[in-house]
C-alpha cells in the first residue's frame, strides 16, 4: 500500500529543520519509522544538516528556491512518500497571490489524501484595529482626516482561508459535505519560541480563530489533528546550546507537542499522527 | 466609474454614441471595459484557473457562487455615510479576532480579498484608523460567507455593498433612471438592515428623520414577509439625538413594520469588550439570519444556467 502525505508552509516556517531532523532521527534509528528506499537527492537539506551538526542555526532556505524534496518513508507495512513539491516556500505565497497552482501541486494535491499545515504562529502578524482599542474623542477627529496607506498585502488568517480554499477546489471538493477523506493536520511549528502552556488547539483559537473555525467547518473532527512541533527544541544562540547539539548531535532535540499537550521527543510521530 | 467606450470617437460617460440613455447599458462601453477588468486579472501574464478571484462579485457574477446553492442576500440599505460599509469592515474584522455567529459556523468566502481590504481600513496607524471610503454612486457589489448551521448544512449568504446616494435617490422616486442599484437590492434581497445614522439626526434632526421614513416606506411598498432590521450606526452617540426625534422614529417605525426590532452599533469601544461595538455589530446578522430561517418565507432563488449574465429569477419557498 502506497500513502502520499503533503506538506504545505509558507516561507520560514521551519520545515528545512523538520525534515533536516526528521531525516537524521530516519538514519540514526531513532525512530519506529525507516526509509523504504534511499532518498534521491539529500541536496535541498544537506546545508541544513551542516549547519545543525555544528550547533548552527541553519540558514532558510531562500524563498525563491524552487526545489522538491520528498522522503521515502516506511510506516509499518505502509509506504509513505512525505512530498514537499516546492521546498523554499514562494509558491505557496504565489497560489494565493497569483491565483493558480503548478502541475507538480495539482498532482501532490490530487494524489495525497493527507496533508499537514505548517504555520509559525510566532510570525503572524495580528495589528492593531479598530476593535482592539478603547477609543477617545481625539482618536475619531484624527480619523476623520487620515487616509489610508493602502497595503496590498491581505493578512495572515485571510491567507491561510483562501489557500486552503484554492487547494480544496483543485481537490474537487464540494462544500455541500464536510471533509471525510481528506485528513488535515495542522502544525504549529517553532513552538518554543511561543512560551506558552496552552495546548495547541488553544493556541490556534487564540491567535487565528476564524482560520480554526473555517478548518472545522470543513473537516470532520476525526480527519483533523492540531499538534504543535519545536523541531530544533530551542534556539541556537548560546555558546550552552550550541554545545548541546555539537556533543549529543541534533537528532537529541526537537519534540512534538501532541492534542492534549503533552511533549514527546519523536518528532518522527508527526508522520503518524497526519496519517491517523 | 473609470472606463472607455471600445468607439474611440464616443465621448462616454458623457454622452453614448449609440443614443443610449445611460452609455453603461451600451454593448461597446460593456466589452471595452469587460476587456480592462480581463487585464487585471491576467497580472504577470497567469490567467487564473480558479473561478473566484477573491474581490466582491458584481450581480453579473453571482452566478459563480449561486450554482451550487440557493443563496441569502441581505440589503444593506441606507443613506450616504451611514456606516453600511464600515458595518461590513467591522463584521469581518470580528470574525477575524473570534467572533462567531450564534447558529452558523464560517465555512468559507468566495470575496476574501475584499473582506480584507475592508478589514484593513480598520486597522489602526499612527493612531488613527481611516475607514472606508464613500462607495461610489454606480458601485453595486456583493460580499460573500459561506455558512454552515447546525445540522452542517450549506447556507450561501451575500451583503450587499452599495451607494448610499442610491437610496436616498430610490426613496423619492423608485422608478428613477439612477436608482436601479436600489431596484435591484430591493427585488432580490431576502432581508433588509435598515441604516440609522445618529450624527445626523443630531446635525439634521428631523429632515434627517423625515429621510430614513422615506426610506423605511419605501422599503415597506412591497416588502411581503421579508424581514427587516433597523440598526442604529455610530450609537456611542445615541443619547445626543434629541429624545423627541428618537421616540418619534421609533414609534414610526414599529408601526411601519411588523415585529420592529433594532440594533445599536458602534465602532468606537468604550469598555472592552463594548457591547455596541464587539457584540451587537455580529448580532445584527444573527438576528436577520434567525428571521430569515424562522419561518416559510420566500426567498429569492437565482437559477444559474451556467453563464455569467444569464440568470434569472424565480421564488421559491425554503424551509
Amino acid at each position: 500500500m502506497n500513502k502520499s502525505i503533503l506538506l504545505i508552509g509558507k516561507p520560514h516556517s521551519s520545515k528545512t529543520v523538520f525534515l533536516t531532523q526528521f531525516y537524521s532521527r530516519l538514519q540514526k534509528k531513532k525512530s519506529s519509522l525507516s526509509l523504504y528506499k534511499a532518498v534521491d537527492d539529500l541536496s535541498p537539506i544537506s546545508s541544513s544538516r551542516e549547519a545543525l551538526a555544528s550547533g548552527e542555526e541553519p540558514q532558510t532556505t531562500p524563498a525563491e528556491k524552487s526545489v522538491k524534496f520528498y522522503l521515502p518513508i516506511q510506516v509499518a507495512d505502509i509506504q509513505v512518500d512525505l512530498r514537499c513539491p516546492e521546498y523554499g516556500g514562494e509558491q505557496v505565497l504565489s497560489i494565493v497571490e497569483n491565483r493558480g497552482l503548478s502541475k507538480e501541486w495539482k498532482d501532490s494535491i490530487n494524489e495525497s489524501n493527507n496533508w499537514i499545515l505548517f504555520i509559525r504562529l510566532n510570525s503572524i502578524n495580528k495589528s492593531l484595529d479598530i476593535s482592539d482599542i478603547t477609543y477617545s474623542d481625539q482618536h475619531k477627529q484624527n480619523g476623520e482626516v487620515m487616509i489610508s496607506d493602502n497595503e496590498d498585502k491581505i493578512s495572515d488568517q485571510s491567507f491561510f482561508i483562501e489557500l486552503l480554499q484554492i487547494l480544496l477546489h483543485s481537490k474537487g471538493y464540494d462544500y455541500h459535505q464536510m471533509n471525510d477523506k481528506l485528513k488535515l493536520t495542522v502544525v504549529m511549528t517553532c513552538w518554543d519560541e511561543m512560551d506558552t502552556n496552552e495546548k495547541p488547539y488553544e493556541a490556534l483559537k487564540s491567535k487565528l480563530p476564524l482560520l480554526l473555525n473555517f478548518i472545522e467547518s470543513n473537516w470532520d473532527k476525526p480527519l483533523l489533528n492540531i499538534i504543535g512541533l519545536s523541531a530544533q527544541g530551542f534556539a541556537l544562540d548560546t555558546i550552552e546550546n550550541k554545545e548541546k547539539y555539537q556533543i549529543e548531535g541534533p537528532e537529541e532535540f526537537g519534540y512534538l507537542v501532541m492534542p492534549d499537550g503533552i511533549q514527546t521527543k519523536d518528532i518522527t510521530q508527526l508522520i503518524e499522527q497526519a496519517l491517523l | 466609474m473609470v472606463g472607455k467606450c471600445s468607439n474611440l470617437e464616443c465621448a462616454a460617460p458623457i454622452n453614448c454614441h449609440e443614443g443610449n440613455d445611460k452609455h453603461t447599458e451600451c454593448e461597446f462601453w460593456i466589452n471595452s471595459n469587460a476587456d480592462q477588468a480581463k487585464i487585471k486579472t491576467l497580472k504577470k501574464g497567469n490567467k487564473s484557473e480558479l473561478p473566484w478571484t477573491g474581490e466582491a462579485l458584481s450581480i453579473e457574477e453571482l452566478g459563480k457562487v449561486t450554482y451550487r446553492n440557493s443563496p441569502i442576500i441581505i440589503g444593506v440599505v441606507g443613506k450616504a455615510d451611514a456606516g453600511k460599509t464600515t458595518f461590513l469592515a467591522m463584521l469581518y474584522t470580528l470574525l477575524l479576532r473570534g467572533g462567531k455567529l450564534k447558529d452558523f459556523d464560517f465555512c468559507g468566502t468566495k470575496t476574501i480579498k475584499a473582506w480584507d481590504d475592508l478589514y484593513h481600513k480598520l486597522k489602526v496607524q499612527k493612531e488613527s484608523v481611516a475607514f472606508p471610503e464613500p462607495t461610489p454612486a454606480q458601485y453595486i457589489r456583493l460580499l460573500h460567507l459561506a455558512l454552515r448551521n447546525n445540522y452542517k448544512g450549506l447556507k450561501d449568504v451575500f451583503l450587499s455593498d452599495a451607494s448610499g446616494e442610491v437610496f436616498s435617490i430610490w426613496s423619492q422616486n423608485r422608478g428613477d433612471e439612477n436608482a436601479e442599484n436600489a431596484r435591484w437590492i430591493y427585488s432580490n434581497s431576502s432581508a433588509f438592515i435598515l441604516f440609522i445614522d445618529c450624527e445626523d439626526l443630531i446635525k439634521r434632526k428631523n429632515l434627517a428623520k423625515t429621510e430614513i421614513i422615506d426610506l423605511a416606506q419605501m422599503l415597506k411598498h412591497d416588502l411581503k414577509d421579508k424581514p427587516v432590521i433597523a440598526v442604529w450606526s455610530k450609537s456611542d452617540k445615541k443619547q445626543e439625538v434629541h429624545i423627541q426625534i428618537r421616540q418619534k422614529l421609533q414609534e414610526e417605525l414599529t408601526e411601519i413594520f411588523d415585529d420592529y426590532v433594532e440594533v445599536d452599533i458602534s465602532n468606537f469601544s468604550a469598555d472592552d469588550p463594548d457591547i455596541l461595538v464587539h457584540t451587537n455589530n455580529i448580532k445584527v446578522i444573527d438576528i436577520i439570519l434567525s428571521k430569515v430561517f424562522s419561518v416559510n418565507r420566500s426567498v429569492i432563488v437565482l437559477e444559474n444556467k451556467n453563464t455569467g449574465k444569464d440568470i434569472f429569477l424565480n421564488y421559491k419557498s425554503i424551509k
